[in-house]
């Protein structure tokens, strides 16, 4: 269970690495960003390959897969806008 | 690809979000059927004895009908729902658990409109279901398409920007699909995978040329049906079946009991187990002699073809869920919808930006309004309808209650497309949106005095779409030529 939570994490942290917001907000140099988008792929096809081998049915580790990512998403998301949104109040207004 | 991804979404997007809508409603199937049945939190008895009163009822008031198809009482469910022939057409009921009458609860379809609706879409057989096949074909193909013509998927990937236009509703279309893109893609493959029949018959008609119905049999074999020996004999009681049932079910316990040609000589009884330990829609089968209450036969399904066919369809009802899984199934399904209707408003703010002539993309923005807007509002309508029709009324002949509440959704849409069409946009967004906020209110109301989960859950849900039709009627605006 926690391997598989582990799984769902790294792939939305390697998501929001690739995402435009997250290279903004977590101060990622632009050049790599191929790497990480093509990581992100791969770990996202891996999580499902793990779900599948930790569960014992192909069905639960299809519902597991399709939430823990979406979740995992929505978090990140989330904690990606309330990051920006709190930086961005320290900014100043440009004269 | 980006063409066929923008007119295959429009072309079904209606439908796309109508199914989408009702769907997200059917995950909670039981417990709208409860809400709509207040008559129900103060009944509680044991199955066998619900079931017993049950069949008594059926003996008495469809004695003659060719079969009975019950499903037992449950926690989620605490009633026994009844189909039966009476003579001129199917008829489904919910029968009291302590007397097996109807009379005491009120006559609504309650949460099996949704679940009806959402693969049916009220149209005769077998049109709806062509339909459904059809979008959630058009689903994995927008879904596909989408994920390829997003040349900047990673890039915008957690954007969400507001106010800011055509760029806003982009957003709010990419994280909606995204977000839940593994759901929306499983979701929508096994909702076309269980109507495969429908959009690929040609298989099924050159296995069985003569007789479709042996498919169905073939696929559950216990539950085949036998023809009436006309031979009056009365029926084994239920008693010692259900206890043999309960007995090799274990903790599935008992979901559905089938009785064919009762009271004759030739009647079997056969009972299904319950499947909500897994998630594969795959049953165990008593089946027994009915005059005898003998066991003819125990049957679980093996075929892995059969089995894989069971998990994907059990995938897509979500009987096995938990309420937590429920919830997100439900969410998942909100997204789905907001994701089509955002689709579906882009579609129109990118024609009439690059197309001279906007009268029928005026008429489909206003379309679009009358559906997206309301249609959401029709079905809170069908909650409202339940809880003002009286219990009994002289009318009913005519037209029965259940009927009254399904009416009343489809004359509210009928009405809000009026409305649309001889209204500009922004006014009509402003009228719907008034309503749908008085509808909303009303049923987070109606379920006074929350006694109970349910009406709790249901009152805080139409509380959401409470503040999103508030948000709706505060933005209300037409889509932007600048």
């Amino acid at each position: 269970m926690l391997i598989e939570v582990i799984s769902d994490t790294i792939t939305s942290l390697l998501f929001s690495c690739a995402s435009y917001r997250g290279e903004k907000v977590l101060h990622l140099h632009h050049k790599y960003c191929h790497l990480r988008r093509c990581l992100a792929w791969v770990a996202l096809g891996l999580s499902l390959i793990l779900h599948i081998d930790q569960s014992k049915t192909i069905g639960f580790a299809l519902i597991c897969w399709m939430f823990g990512t979406g979740i995992a998403f929505a978090c990140n998301g989330a904690a990606l806008g309330l990051i920006e949104s709190f930086r961005g109040q320290k900014t100043v207004r440009r004269q | 690809m980006a063409r066929l991804h923008e007119w295959g979404g429009f072309l079904v997007g209606w439908f796309v979000f109508a199914i989408a809508l009702s769907g997200s409603l059917a995950v909670f199937r039981p417990e709208i059927s409860q809400w709509m049945r207040p008559e129900l939190t103060s009944m509680t008895a044991n199955p066998l004895h619900a079931t017993e009163t049950g069949i008594a009822w059926l003996q008495t008031h469809a004695a003659t009908a060719p079969a009975w198809y019950l499903t037992i009482e449950e926690k989620r469910a605490p009633y026994i729902e009844a189909l039966y022939f009476n003579g001129t057409r199917y008829v489904e009921r919910a029968l009291d658990p302590t007397t097996g009458s109807p009379d005491t609860i009120r006559d609504t379809m309650g949460g099996d409109f949704f679940y009806r609706f959402h693969f049916e879409l009220q149209l005769p057989h077998p049109f709806g279901r062509i339909i459904s096949a059809s979008c959630g074909l058009a689903i994995v193909l927008a879904l596909i398409t989408g994920v390829i013509i997003h040349k900047r998927i990673f890039a915008d990937f957690f954007t969400l920007r507001f106010y800011k236009g055509q760029r806003s509703w982009l957003d709010v279309h990419n994280i909606t699909s995204v977000v839940a893109l593994p759901f929306h893609f499983i979701i929508a493959f096994s909702g076309a995978a269980t109507l495969w029949a429908q959009i690929l018959p040609a298989s099924l008609v050159t296995t069985y040329p003569q007789n479709i119905m042996k498919y169905y049999t073939d696929l559950d074999p216990a539950t085949k049906p036998l023809p009436s020996k006309h031979q009056t004999t009365p029926l084994a009681p239920i008693a010692p079946m259900f206890q043999e049932a309960e007995k090799r079910f274990g903790d599935n316990g008992i979901a559905q009991i089938f009785i064919y040609n009762p009271n004759d000589k030739s009647s079997v009884v056969i009972i299904k187990s319950g499947n909500e330990h897994h998630i594969g829609y795959n049953t165990h089968t008593l089946r027994f002699d009915g005059s005898s209450g003998h066991l003819l036969l125990d049957s679980q399904e093996k075929r892995p073809i059969v089995t894989a066919f069971s998990v994907l369809y059990g995938l897509h009802i979500a009987r096995f869920s938990n309420t937590l899984t429920r919830w997100m199934y439900f969410f998942s399904g909100l997204l789905l919808a907001i994701a089509t209707a955002s689709g579906l408003h882009l579609w129109v703010i990118r024609k009439k930006r690059t197309k001279q002539n906007h009268t029928y993309f005026n008429i489909i923005e206003r379309l679009n309004t009358a559906v997206l807007i309301g249609l959401p509002i029709s079905f809170s309508l069908f909650f409202i309808t339940n809880r003002l029709l009286p219990l009994h009324s002289k009318f009913y002949t005519t037209i029965s209650r259940s009927n009254m509440e399904i009416y009343s959704v489809f004359f509210s849409s009928l009405i809000f497309i009026m409305i649309c069409m001889y209204n500009k946009n922004i006014k009509n967004q402003k009228i719907l949106s008034k309503i749908g906020i008085v509808a909303f209110l009303s049923i987070s109301i109606l379920g006074y005095p929350w006694n109970n989960t349910i009406t709790y859950s249901i009152s805080l849900t139409s509380l959401i779409f409470l503040s999103t039709y508030i948000f709706l009627y505060k933005n209300a605006r037409s889509c932007s030529l600048k």
